[in-house]
């Protein structure tokens, strides 16, 4: 069954776009052990998480495909550090190794 | 209702029993309440009697205390206060009247701190708090040495920034998460001072220090100690106030300069910080010539001691 993330549509119009993806769903703060964990910033649920399996060939796929519909839709993805490792950098592409990623509306982000 | 219970030893309760509720403040030290007298019109007149860590008040004059009286006219209820050295009250004194009693001040444990308090009382339910002796009464005065002594240690001391907001409890889920998510970042020592704080420090490849602070809260740019820019940043639409600040911290440590290009830039010129306690930078010789041509300083006031009768 799919999970569905909305989004708000950042390039102009009103809604939202619905992603779907059979990632797990996390409701846990940290994924568990072997597994990669996405963050999604969203104004109507908060930040929703999902894992994926760095063990497992189907998962990581699904996981990439989710990486690159995001991205599409205007979010930013940042590698984080976690546990106080203060780094953060843009992924370019989907790294299934990848510890943390928070996804980051920056066409949202402006001046005050 | 009001009786004073000190059956538990040097901690004392004030206990208050109002026509619309009840309250308890506890007070160091023994208190009773004495001499109640009731007028024809119902009001009461009662004597309390407080003692405020009876080793430290070794001297005739304070042993006998202060009397304090509220007097609205002939035949007005009033209050009388008065301490003494009571160091063996258990008792236990009811006093069934439509007053109010309360007692503001600081309350410590130390047996060498000094209070200033003040007594309040109305008759009544919904007249609004008298003051009992307006302007506070002072239990203790310091000498200028011992002022002296106290702002000498001050200065030692690092400043003091008293009105640090700490993270309040949310019933938001969506707060709830993205807090989740800081905590993941931060690590739990950091997200600890990040509630204790109300804002998360973090340092640029630049080498200034970003202060930020969630929902709108302008973020401080310290370089070397100093505030060198305040830089807003938000995020715009209804995300909880936490995920504007993770954003900041993400945005800073990847990339710098893309923060600094989106933000609203406000300068620091005007700016201070009222946070920070204001510190009498006079010369020493100065402030004591000040304070022994004052006399004796009232704690932590200014003003000099109200006039207040004595019990004779």
């Amino acid at each position: 069954m799919d999970n569905v993330l909305e989004l708000p549509v950042f390039k102009g119009g009103k809604g939202v776009v619905a992603i779907k993806t059979a990632l797990p769903e996390l409701h846990d703060n940290t994924a568990p052990a072997g597994c990669g964990c996405f963050r999604v910033m969203t104004e109507k649920e908060g930040d929703k998480r999902y894992s994926w399996d760095r063990h497992d060939f189907a998962q990581i796929q699904e996981a990439k495909a989710f990486f690159d519909k995001c991205v599409a839709e205007g979010l930013v993805p940042h590698r984080v550090g976690v546990d106080g490792r203060a780094s953060a950098e843009i992924m370019t592409e989907f790294d299934p190794l990848a510890e943390e990623i928070i996804f980051v509306p920056v066409a949202l982000v402006t001046g005050g | 209702m009001i009786f004073a219970n000190t059956a538990s030893g040097t901690q004392a309760a004030v206990y208050l029993q109002a026509v619309n509720g009840s309250n308890t403040i506890s007070m160091p030290g023994t208190v009773r309440a004495t001499n109640i007298e009731y007028a024809p019109s119902g009001d009461a007149t009662v004597q309390v009697e407080y003692d405020l860590w009876p080793q430290t008040w070794g001297t005739a004059d304070e042993a006998t205390g202060w009397v304090v009286r509220h007097a609205r006219g002939t035949g007005d209820s009033w209050v009388q206060v008065r301490w003494d050295r009571v160091t063996n009250d258990t008792n236990c004194l009811h006093c069934a009247d439509t007053h109010e009693w309360g007692w503001v001040g600081t309350n410590t444990t130390s047996a060498t701190a000094r209070y200033t308090a003040r007594v309040l009382y109305r008759v009544g339910a919904g007249q609004g708090w008298y003051e009992a002796c307006p302007g506070g009464f002072v239990y203790a005065t310091k000498t200028p040495e011992e002022r002296l002594k106290e702002i000498l240690q001050a200065r030692q001391a690092p400043a003091i920034i008293g009105s640090r907001k700490s993270i309040q409890v949310t019933a938001d889920e969506r707060e709830r998460r993205a807090r989740d998510t800081l905590r993941r970042v931060l690590g739990e020592s950091k997200f600890r001072t990040f509630i204790k704080q109300g804002f998360v420090s973090v340092k640029a490849k630049s080498g200034k220090v970003y202060q930020i602070f969630p929902g709108h809260g302008i973020t401080c740019v310290y370089d070397q100690g100093q505030m060198v820019e305040r830089l807003c940043v938000v995020l715009t639409g209804n995300f909880p106030p936490t995920d504007s600040l993770i954003m900041r911290y993400i945005l800073i440590l990847n990339n710098e300069e893309m923060f600094r290009s989106k933000a609203v830039k406000h300068g620091v010129g005007q700016y201070t910080n009222d946070a920070v306690q204001a510190v009498d930078d006079r010369p020493l010789p100065e402030i004591f010539a000040e304070l022994k041509g004052r006399g004796a300083i009232a704690i932590g006031r200014t003003a000099s001691k109200p006039a207040v009768e004595k019990v004779a």
